[in-house]
């Protein structure tokens, strides 16, 4: 299946090549996957996202679809065909 | 229509009964909302762009405003440097119930990058702690003792919505 993903931020440590990426994944591919992934196009991204292991940076928000996954299973939510990741700066909006 | 002050960092897009006659933009089928319902269910979808992209869109949108299918809307002047933000950010402000109606609005206008947040998000980065707080005082170069006093103004302009659950929202200044 297909999913797009957009980086609707900037990121000083990350020199990024794609802010738009289509990438084609394995049903129910994980937010967690889609990160990895994207960091293979823009290195240092995954480690720019994610701190502690295991945890979203509190410098971004990720949205499927529109909605925020630390209101879904956090990297562990799971992805459907068409799907939307959206990366945007967590102080945007306020 | 569309209100540009220019002591404002935000340019809104109101309508005209608000701004003239104090109608209550932040209702649910006519009903103001109380500030545990504000809370709970009030929200805004956030697209990002330039200030000539965010005025376009903002022309586009006014209609929809003025026939209260949106709410209100607000977007930058200016890229909020405080924040290192390199584009500027619209709020299209609805209720939770409205936002699948709002966005086909949205994307019948050629947004495509869906993010919704929520005003309790919103109003927990601007706690004491809060990234946004803690990123504008960095930003402002404040002292400890300027940082104290805008995290203190924080606490009391939040105080209200959180200790009073059922009195009906009146607003945040911006």
């Amino acid at each position: 299946m297909n999913v797009k993903v957009t980086l609707n931020t900037d990121i000083p440590s990350v020199e990024v090549k794609e802010k738009n990426v289509s990438l084609d994944v394995d049903e129910f591919v994980t937010v967690l996957e889609i990160i990895n992934r994207v960091d293979q196009i823009n290195h240092g991204f995954k480690n720019a996202v994610i701190v502690n292991g295991d945890e979203i940076s509190n410098e971004f928000i990720i949205l499927v679809d529109g909605n925020n996954v630390v209101n879904d299973a956090g990297l562990q939510t799971k992805l459907n065909s068409d799907d939307v990741v959206n990366i945007i700066p967590a102080v945007a909006g306020g | 229509m569309i209100v540009d002050r220019i002591e404002s960092h935000f340019i809104f897009v109101l309508h005209w009964d608000h701004v003239y006659r104090g109608y209550n933009y932040i209702n649910y089928k006519g009903k103001p909302l109380t500030n545990k319902e504000y809370l709970k269910y009030w929200g805004k979808w956030i697209v990002f762009g330039s200030r000539e992209e965010m005025n376009v869109l903002a022309e586009k949108l006014d209609p929809y405003v003025e026939a209260k299918d949106i709410p209100a809307i607000k977007y930058d002047r200016e890229f909020i440097t405080e924040f290192n933000l390199s584009r500027c950010v619209m709020c299209v402000y609805c209720h939770l119930k409205q936002r699948d109606q709002v966005w086909e609005i949205l994307a019948s206008m050629g947004v495509e990058d869906k993010a919704w947040g929520t005003e309790r998000e919103t109003v927990e980065k601007w706690l004491p702690g809060g990234i946004n707080m803690e990123k504008w005082i960095t930003g402002k170069n404040l002292g400890p003792e300027d940082a104290e006093k805008m995290r203190q103004s924080s606490r009391d302009k939040f105080k209200e919505l959180f200790e009073n659950e059922d009195a009906i929202f009146t607003g945040i200044e911006q």
